[in-house]
Order: C-alpha cells, then structure tokens, then sequence
C-alpha cells in the first residue's frame, strides 16, 4: 500500500515539507499526490507531481513548477467537474482481453488515458481516503482500450518500415517498438492503468507475468516473433490495413508552384500532391506506396486513429 | 567563426531547447534513477527512449518536426535512421546488465554533448532551480526572432502531447 509518507520518502522529502512549500496554495482543494511515485513506482530522480482538486473551472493544464532542492514539485490545480466527466465518459461494455478486459467503443483520449492513470492511483497527501477514481473494471477496460488503440498504430508502423525498409535491423527497431506497445496491453488489461512507457518493464514484472514470456516480448523483432507473442498474450491478430484509418492534419493546405501542385505542412514541409493521404490505411498504401505513407505521418501531413467498429469486431 | 541560418535556427531552437532539456537530460536523469534503485529494465527502457530522441533531435536540427511516440517512429523508418538498428540488437528489456546500460548511457551523453555544441546557444536546464528563468528567457529571444525572420510564434500547446501532435481524440475531452 502506497502512503504519502513512504512515496514522498523515495525522494528524500516528508508530508510536511511538501506542505510548507506549497503553503496557502492547498487552501485552493484537496491536495493529491498523483504520478510514479504515487504509484509505487518511482525512484530518488522522480518529480513530486501533486494535483489540488477544486470546485473551481480551470483553464488549461500546464503545471506551475516549485522545488523542493533538486526535487521538481509540480501542481496542476484540477476542477472536480473534470473528474466526475471523466467517470461518466468511462466504458459499460468490455471483452475479455490479455488475461483481463478491454472496452468496445473508442479510446479515451492521451491525456484522458493519463488522467485516468494518475487518478485510479492518487494518494491524497494529507489524509487516509480513497483514490480520486476506483480502478475498477470501467477504468481497467478503458485504459486496455487505449493501449490497444495503440497498438494497432505501432503495428501500422512496424508493418510500413518492414514494406518499405531494405534493412533487417531498423525493421527490427519498428517491430520491437510494437512487442512494447503489445505488452502494454497485457499489462493495462490486467488492471495497471498508469501510463508511462519508461515503467514498462517495472509493471510488467509487478503483476507477475513469467520472465520467460517477458524475455520473448522484449526479443520481437519480427512479424512472426510478434504473432507468437501476442498470441502467447492473449491478444487477437490486428491486421492494421483494415483497423486503422489515416486523418489528414489540420496543418496542411494545398499548394501551388508553377502549375505543380503541393501540400504545404506546418508552413514548412513540402510534399507532393499525392501524400494527401486519407482514409483507410490499405487502400492508401495501394495508392501510394508504403514509403510515401510512412512519410506523410513522419512529416505531420496525416496521424493514424483506430477505426473503432472495426477495431471492436476483431476484439469480440 | 560560425554562421547560422537565421530562419532554420528560429524555426528548431526552441524544439531543440525544450527536447534537449525535457526529454534527452530529463531522461538521462531517468536512467541513473532506475540505476540507482536497481532497476534495470527501466533504467534500459529509458536509455532507448533517449537514444530515440537524440535521433529525433538530429532530424530536427536538419528542418524536420519534433516528434514523439509513433511519429517519430515513423519519422526513424521513413529515413531508415540507424538508431533502429542499434536499439534491434540490443538484448530484451528483461535482461539489461548494468554493463548494458552503461554503454548506452555513455553514447547518450556523448550524442547530447555533440548537439549542444553544435547550438549556438546554451541550452538552459529547465527542470532545474536555476534553469527555470535562463530558460523563459531563451524563449523569449526565440520567439523574438521568430517573429523577426517570419516563422510564425511558437506552438506551446503542443508541449506535453505524448506523440509531439495533436490528439484526433482529444477534442471528446
């Protein structure tokens, strides 16, 4: 069991410390110790992350940063109604997944899926009471959705490196990227919802999954080595081409250079007129190619997003 | 002496400034952390995740986008970045040695030493008592020069995306 006392002792600091630092400040809510060390998993270099929940409506979620020596003190002050919708928006209908759940319906946001991790293992700072959310199977179900959603992207990646790359290792590289974002599925569908992918590992081993399996996770480096660790997981076969959709960014508009046609992105990039690409991601590598694809999401022109029926089909 | 492209350097610094500062030393200070307490596949995972940004980072200097996440695995495959390559041949997470992560510790600091260099400026630590106020400073000479050359002011709500780019989700927040 995390108390504020032993999570505040791994940087060398105390509840009282911590108070007298931010002195009037905790009169703005009820003061939250959030983040790794919140949830067991931080060490000396970790920053103290506080949330002070209120009544009051907050406008953006930037961090005001205090020290208390070397150790960052963030406090991100945090309306209360925020929270309460974060709940309601949580899923009502899960499969079972990984060795634990996953939701049908789409994801949650990345920081929805932040919050969602932060707040399921709050510690309040100064007073025994519960974490700000349950981590009950609502929450569980909908972090594995975010993971999953993840999932089928990185895999999306992998599988454009490995068409268009003529080299084994920096195929490698994309396929040992997605046997991490797989893991995090296992993981986060067995009920250890904070988000960080520098703790992987760490979570992986606390929920007591077999060494063995984790030493075959962490050697993917193949489409095939891939299969059989996700199938050893317990996680369907995704083929991205069908599950996942291509969304052009908001910071592209089309050009013109000498009766040549562009798209210019982020007022930086120019790219030819055919890496506008849209819509399911098979048909677009059909169109294009795999390289061009890979590169229209490199340069910021598209993002990946889960088709989301889709996506719950194959969960099903 | 040395010349630098005003536009170009208006256009990365602060990119290169806020990573160099958050991701690339922020995560260093990761890997020692985890070494620290032991904990090996964390301190590993970390390492990888600096090594990526670093590779990034040379990308970034060279007019590209600062990403995170997939993108900027995306961004290493589309350009066949050989950090791919180094990170596939390393051994599983699980069996990271203190020797491992030694060595990519020592190739981190060397990479970030060489990018500071190449800066023709000094890059503030920002998470850091006495970098807080070097650093705003920084931004604004940047932005300053931004708005002198014509590149357009800063995305600052871009800061904390874990992927560098807007969540196609977020707007259901």
């Amino acid at each position: 069991m995390v108390t504020p006392e032993r999570a505040l002792a791994t940087v060398g600091y105390s509840v009282p410390e911590v108070q007298e630092l931010l002195g009037s400040l905790l009169d703005d809510g009820d003061a939250y110790l959030v983040g790794s060390l919140a949830a067991g998993l931080g060490n000396t270099t970790s920053d103290v992350d506080i949330h002070l929940v209120g009544d009051e409506p907050v406008t953006g979620s930037a961090p005001t940063m205090f020290f208390l020596g070397e150790t960052v003190v963030d406090v991100v002050l945090i309306d209360r109604n925020d929270i309460d919708r974060l709940v309601r928006a949580l899923p009502s209908e899960w499969v079972p997944l990984a060795g634990g759940i996953c939701a049908l319906g789409p994801a949650p946001s990345r920081k929805a899926q932040s919050r969602l991790g932060r707040w399921c293992t709050a510690v309040a700072l100064t007073e025994a009471s519960p974490p700000l959310i349950p981590a009950d199977a609502a929450a569980v179900a909908a972090s594995a959705r975010g993971a999953v959603d993840e999932l089928a992207q990185a895999l999306a990646i992998a599988h454009l490196i490995d068409a268009r790359s003529e080299d084994v290792g920096v195929r490698g590289g994309g396929w040992r990227a997605a046997g991490c974002a797989l893991l995090e599925v296992a993981v986060r569908a067995r009920g250890s919802v904070f988000v960080g992918p520098k703790w992987l590992w760490s979570k992986a081993i606390s929920i007591g999954l077999d060494e063995e399996l984790l030493r075959r996770v962490g050697g993917v480096r193949t489409a095939d080595t891939f299969r059989s660790a996700a199938a050893e997981l317990g996680v369907p076969d995704l083929d991205p081409f069908e599950l996942v959709q291509l969304r052009p960014s908001d910071s592209i508009e089309p050009v013109d250079v000498n009766s040549r046609p562009f798209i210019l992105v982020n007022d930086q990039h120019l790219l030819d007129a055919d890496l506008h690409v849209s819509g399911n991601l098979g048909d677009e590598v059909d169109r294009v190619g795999p390289d061009s694809v890979l590169t229209a999401i490199a340069l910021g022109a598209a993002t990946l997003l889960a088709n989301d029926p889709a996506l719950d089909e194959a969960l099903r | 002496m040395r010349v630098y492209d005003a536009r170009r350097l208006a256009a990365v610094g602060l990119d290169t400034a806020i990573v160099m500062s958050l991701a690339i030393e922020g995560g260093i200070e990761d890997v020692r952390g985890a070494v620290d307490d032991d904990d090996l596949p964390s301190a590993f995972e970390s390492a990888v995740e600096v090594l990526s940004s670093l590779a990034m980072m040379r990308h970034l200097l060279d007019g590209g986008l600062r990403s995170f996440g997939l993108r900027r695995l995306a961004l290493l495959g589309a350009t066949d970045d050989e950090v791919l390559a180094v990170i596939a041949a390393l051994p599983p997470a699980i069996d990271a040695t203190p020797e491992v992560v030694e060595e990519l510790l020592a190739r981190a600091q060397r990479e970030a030493a060489d990018i500071r260099a190449a800066m023709p400026f000094d890059i503030p630590a920002l998470r850091k008592p006495d970098g807080l106020f070097k650093g705003l400073r920084v931004a604004k000479s940047l932005e300053a020069l931004r708005a002198r050359v014509g590149v357009p002011p800063f995305d600052w709500t871009l800061i904390g995306e874990p992927h560098g780019e807007r969540d196609p989700r977020s707007s259901a927040d």
